[in-house]
């Protein structure tokens, strides 16, 4: 039985068999269904369809991952940067400092200008009772 | 100051250049049909089959008949296939889809896949050398570092399992039509 598959086998597989041998192997039903049976398989596996993924799961994945990344790094270089610069603005500095308690603010200009004079009595009784 | 390569260098490289371009028109197809089957993503196996052809065009081409350089290329394709196979299983990609087929075939599909993803690695390869690349048993046995008679007997196990796994398809192909001609196939004319 096994040689007539081995003998079928061979066939199909375009290396030389005898002539006489693959006679006798077809003449035979195990031989037949084997033949069969291989031309079938041969037909399943060379037909099926091979997953193709233009757009996969897998390039979406690697996008998002990217972009996710990319997202994080942002964020750590504001964060950093804003801790920086906060850090450098914050600093107590002691000239400007003491450029500050120097500056007086100027006084506005008078509207109104009351002079004080001897002898003039400010509790005036004229009118009233 | 740059010395220019000698006419003979030159004649050499561009010969080089000429076997690994021959082998590339020869072989291209049947390297992906293969490929296709292992890593079973048509993406990964066009990626894969680049890197196959550039590493022949990288290596001197062995000194050899056409059979020899045709195992000689499989033999390529089937190591990176296996690094590809062994790195996926470590780091599962996704399912991907299968394009533009009706729904049983898609089943069916997958059925096929699974069932020769399931056999031994060298079952695996030993089949589909010879199935997907066309492959005569004694290239297959050089490819994969074997002898003629393992590759007669790692064949025969591997069409055992596969008849018992898709023993359904099986038998509605049995009262289907057969042909010598698959859209797979590696037969050389």
């Amino acid at each position: 039985m096994t040689d007539h598959r081995d003998v079928v086998e061979a066939f199909l597989d375009r290396e030389p068999v005898e002539a006489a041998a693959l006679e006798r192997a077809l003449a035979h039903a195990d031989g037949r269904e084997y033949f069969i049976d291989l031309l079938v398989l041969r037909g399943l596996v060379g037909n099926a369809p091979v997953a193709a993924a233009p757009s996969s799961p897998r390039l979406r994945r690697g996008h998002s991952v990217w972009w996710l990344a990319a997202a994080a790094a942002l964020v750590a270089v504001g964060t950093t940067g804003g801790y920086l610069a906060g850090r450098v603005t914050d600093r107590p500095s002691g000239s400007s400092r003491v450029e500050q308690v120097g500056i007086t603010p100027a006084a506005p200009a008078p509207t109104h200008v009351i002079r004080l004079e001897n002898g003039v009595t400010w509790n005036e009784k004229s009118g009233g009772n | 100051m740059t010395r220019l390569p000698s006419r003979r260098v030159l004649m050499a490289q561009s010969a080089f250049v000429a076997d690994a371009e021959l082998l590339f028109t020869q072989h291209r197809q049947g390297v992906l049909r293969y490929l296709s089957r292992v890593v079973g993503r048509a993406d990964a196996a066009q990626d894969l089959t680049q890197e196959v052809f550039l590493r022949v065009s990288r290596a001197p081409v062995p000194e050899t008949d056409s059979a020899g350089h045709r195992a000689w290329v499989f033999k390529i394709a089937r190591n990176l296939a296996l690094n590809h196979v062994r790195d996926t299983a470590r780091r599962p990609e996704a399912p991907a889809m299968v394009e533009a087929v009706q729904p049983a075939t898609q089943e069916l599909g997958v059925a096929v896949r699974e069932a020769i993803a399931a056999l031994p690695a060298v079952d695996r390869d030993v089949f589909l050398l010879r199935e997907s690349a066309g492959l005569s048993y004694d290239e297959i046995a050089e490819a994969c570092d074997l002898s003629v008679e393992a590759v007669r007997g790692r064949l025969r196990r591997a069409r055992e399992v596969l008849r018992q796994t898709l023993d359904g398809p099986m038998r509605a192909g049995r009262r289907g039509y057969v042909s010598l001609r698959t859209s797979d196939s590696g037969e050389q004319p």
